[in-house]
């Protein structure tokens, strides 16, 4: 009800109605992408809800193709790749949105401590982000991986793969932090901070109304979509490398090594990649999608166009990389043959 | 001239006291610049009496807002407020609002009376800065600022600011959310914006200047503090809202007994507002008296330069001669406030001093009180007619040999 009125509102004051139009296709393309996202998560979390059965049934056809029973065919162990996409989208969207979580907290509350404080905690918040940024994550994430097997968990438990998403969310924060940090930088010195320290309001209240959530919130928002979507790579990478997940769990990545082992010819190769690929590229594409309607909406980002494009490429290289890699392990195989 | 010196009237200080709310005394902010170190306020001594409004008038750059910062402690880059006591009085208690100075910061003066090293631990400073001012903010000193649709975020409503403030001032006991938004509403039509229930909803950009300055009003009154600091309350609005602001400022100022220090260049502005006015140049106070004698153009002990801006105004109903002659503009610029003329800082300017020079500065030079304008700074002197000057002129004897200008 107050939304309506608020809307009509608006309508009154505006006057051009190009402007709400626009905004108004923004808003369901916006509605339909968390829609489909949404959806998805759900409909994995409950497979009798589409008819899924059990990822690990094994049906009579080995590498069967497309068919109504089975739409993207069986795999090696004779089990159904969708049934298969599906459950491994539960621990794709489980791992990202953990990770995703973490980043948010991470960023937000040491963008506030290097941006709002001063003193020791803005020092030593700086030089970790600088450590911390002069090391590719996956590198960072290996190295950790050592450690924590070596001290904490033993080898190849599926509590690895939790701690190491949340460590990509950690380590990958530095990045929101910054931007936080500049944002703060430039509100300090605007008028109506210093007007709401005259007016008595408390730090807590200027941080987290007057600068998180008005200027730095579509900021924290275009980031966490982002890094969702990259998030489901980092897990699928890791578990490939066997970083991750294992057996009663279904995963995008362990489905990936697991038909390693069955390529036997290019033709199934390039198959099985576009098939895989393909569900990257949706999810990725959903997210990017909402990042960019963000992005558009509240915030002006300038590598914004990059988005999609980003997610392609990325795609096409882990892609073509998959099959170089085949291709040398068929060719090994050939000599030995 | 008449003898000022002999009429300085010995103002019991006990009785006075009680009145005042504010008493700053030799405060100096400096500000350090690449270029230098600007003199931004430079000793200023005020008295502010409870209840009344105080206009401070002055030129821009003469420091008035540095000024109405370092009372808030709002004034925190390097070295920021380096001497001075800021009193408070507050239900009979008074607290020395600059008291972090004591213990953060260490002026060192050189063999001539010049500060030449000003240390200051700003860590400190702004640490024991928030504790002084937590309960001061908002809830005794507020300010209003200058642009007024600067001074609200753009990201919030209206109403969702005001609530902030309102709740603040009001009892920490009053969770209803009904009650504060009735309580936002009832300070809307206070301030006379008439269609309360829309402007609640209306983000600072719907809103006119004048329009957000009444919020912004509403803003700094809402939590009935003692002492509100209006710095150029009226700057970006056009003539009719102008009056209409400085209007409903009074009506408020006389509802609530609020004291309001009005800072502003506008003497027309002043002149309606204020009780008290106080002329600031280059960062110090000049003059200081009730505004009948310092707005009166025929009261002759006034300092030069407030009878010189008093010229440069040019009023719908002055004598007509007057008004032929058009707009008279104070000659030469403001001095640098890095570093200002020695002695009095507006001898460069002072048409009293220029013309005296030049008609018998060499003849009388030992014997006049004018001799000393270059050379040393006047004090501020209380009088029985205003609560300062500070010029030299007015310590001369009126049965000396030499005529007068």
């Amino acid at each position: 009800m107050k939304l309506a009125l608020k809307g009509m509102r608006t309508l009154e004051m505006g006057g051009v109605s190009s402007a709400i139009k626009h905004s108004g296709v923004r808003r369901s393309v916006l509605a339909i992408c968390l829609g489909l996202f949404i959806g998805s998560a759900l409909l994995s979390t409950i497979p009798e809800a589409w008819g899924g059965g059990n990822p690990h049934h094994r049906y009579n056809e080995r590498w069967g193709s497309i068919s109504f029973a089975h739409p993207l065919g069986t795999d090696m162990n004779r089990k159904d790749v969708l049934t298969q996409l599906v459950f491994g989208a539960q621990t794709s969207l489980l791992m990202s949105t953990l990770s995703t979580f973490v980043f948010l907290l991470a960023g937000t509350v040491l963008g506030v401590l290097s941006g709002y404080c001063s003193g020791w905690p803005r020092n030593v918040v700086l030089a970790v982000f600088q450590v911390l940024q002069i090391f590719p994550i996956l590198l960072l994430l290996l190295l950790s991986m050592i450690f924590i097997e070596m001290f904490f968990l033993g080898r190849m438990t599926n509590w690895n793969l939790v701690i190491l998403m949340a460590l990509f969310g950690v380590f990958s924060a530095p990045k929101l932090a910054e931007m936080i940090r500049g944002k703060i930088l430039a509100l300090k010195e605007r008028t109506f901070i210093e007007a709401a320290v005259a007016l008595g309001l408390s730090h807590r209240r200027i941080i987290g109304k007057h600068i998180i959530r008005s200027e730095c919130l579509p900021i924290i928002l275009v980031q966490g979509a982002y890094i969702m979507g990259q998030a489901i790579m980092v897990e699928t990478t890791l578990t490939f490398l066997k970083l991750g997940v294992e057996y009663p769990v279904v995963s995008w990545g362990l489905m990936l090594r697991k038909m390693q082992d069955g390529m036997i010819s290019w033709g199934m190769v390039i198959q099985q990649g576009f098939r895989y690929s393909w569900c990257w590229l949706r999810q990725t594409e959903d997210l990017n999608i909402i990042a960019r309607d963000w992005n558009m909406g509240l915030a002006d980002f300038h590598f914004q166009p990059l988005f999609p494009i980003m997610s392609i490429a990325g795609s096409a290289w882990l892609f073509l990389e998959l099959a170089r890699y085949f291709n040398d392990r068929l060719r090994l195989q050939d000599g030995r043959g | 001239m008449k003898k000022l010196i002999s009429a300085m009237a010995e103002v019991p200080d006990g009785e006075m006291e009680d009145e005042l709310l504010v008493q700053v005394e030799g405060l100096r902010t400096y500000i350090s610049t690449p270029t230098g170190m600007v003199r931004a306020v430079d000793g200023v001594d005020l008295n502010v009496r409870k209840g009344k409004v105080l206009g401070i008038l002055g030129e821009s750059g003469s420091g008035k807002s540095v000024m109405a910062r370092s009372i808030l402690g709002l004034a925190d880059n390097f070295p920021g407020v380096i001497e001075g006591r800021i009193l408070f009085r507050d239900k009979g208690k008074v607290e020395n609002l600059a008291h972090p100075l004591e213990e953060t910061t260490l002026v060192e003066l050189g063999s001539d009376g010049e500060i030449c090293k000003i240390s200051k631990d700003m860590k400190a400073w702004r640490k024991q800065i928030q504790e002084t001012y937590r309960g001061i903010w908002g809830r005794k000193i507020s300010m209003i600022f200058q642009d007024p649709q600067k001074s609200l975020n753009p990201f919030w409503t209206v109403g969702e600011q005001l609530v902030e403030t309102v709740e603040n001032g009001t009892s920490a006991n009053m969770p209803e959310t009904i009650r504060k938004w009735q309580d936002v509403v009832k300070w809307l039509k206070k301030v006379r914006i008439k269609k309360a229930d829309d402007v609640i909803e209306a983000y600072p950009h719907n809103l006119s200047g004048g329009m957000c300055q009444r919020v912004m009003i509403a803003m700094a009154l809402g939590g009935h503090p003692s002492l509100v600091i209006a710095d150029e309350p009226t700057t970006g609005l056009d003539a009719t809202v102008q009056a209409q602001i400085v209007n409903l400022l009074k009506s408020l100022q006389k509802r609530y007994g609020t004291t309001i220090i009005v800072i502003s260049h506008d003497i027309g502005m002043i002149s309606r507002l204020a009780d008290d006015i106080a002329v600031m140049y280059c960062g110090q106070i000049v003059e200081h008296g009730p505004r009948k004698r310092m707005v009166d153009p025929q009261v002759e002990q006034k300092h030069p330069y407030t009878k010189a801006l008093l010229e440069s105004l040019l009023s719908v109903n002055c004598d007509p001669m007057r008004r032929m002659e058009g707009l008279r503009a104070i000659e030469k610029e403001v001095p640098d406030p890095k570093n200002p003329p020695p002695g009095c800082r507006f001898h460069p300017r002072c048409q009293v001093y220029q013309n005296w020079r030049t008609q018998e500065g060499d003849r009388g030079a030992g014997t006049r009180w004018l001799a000393q304008c270059p050379l040393k700074e006047p004090p501020l002197v209380k009088t029985a007619e205003s609560s300062g000057i500070r010029c030299w002129h007015f310590y001369d004897e009126p049965d000396e040999e030499s005529s007068h200008v």
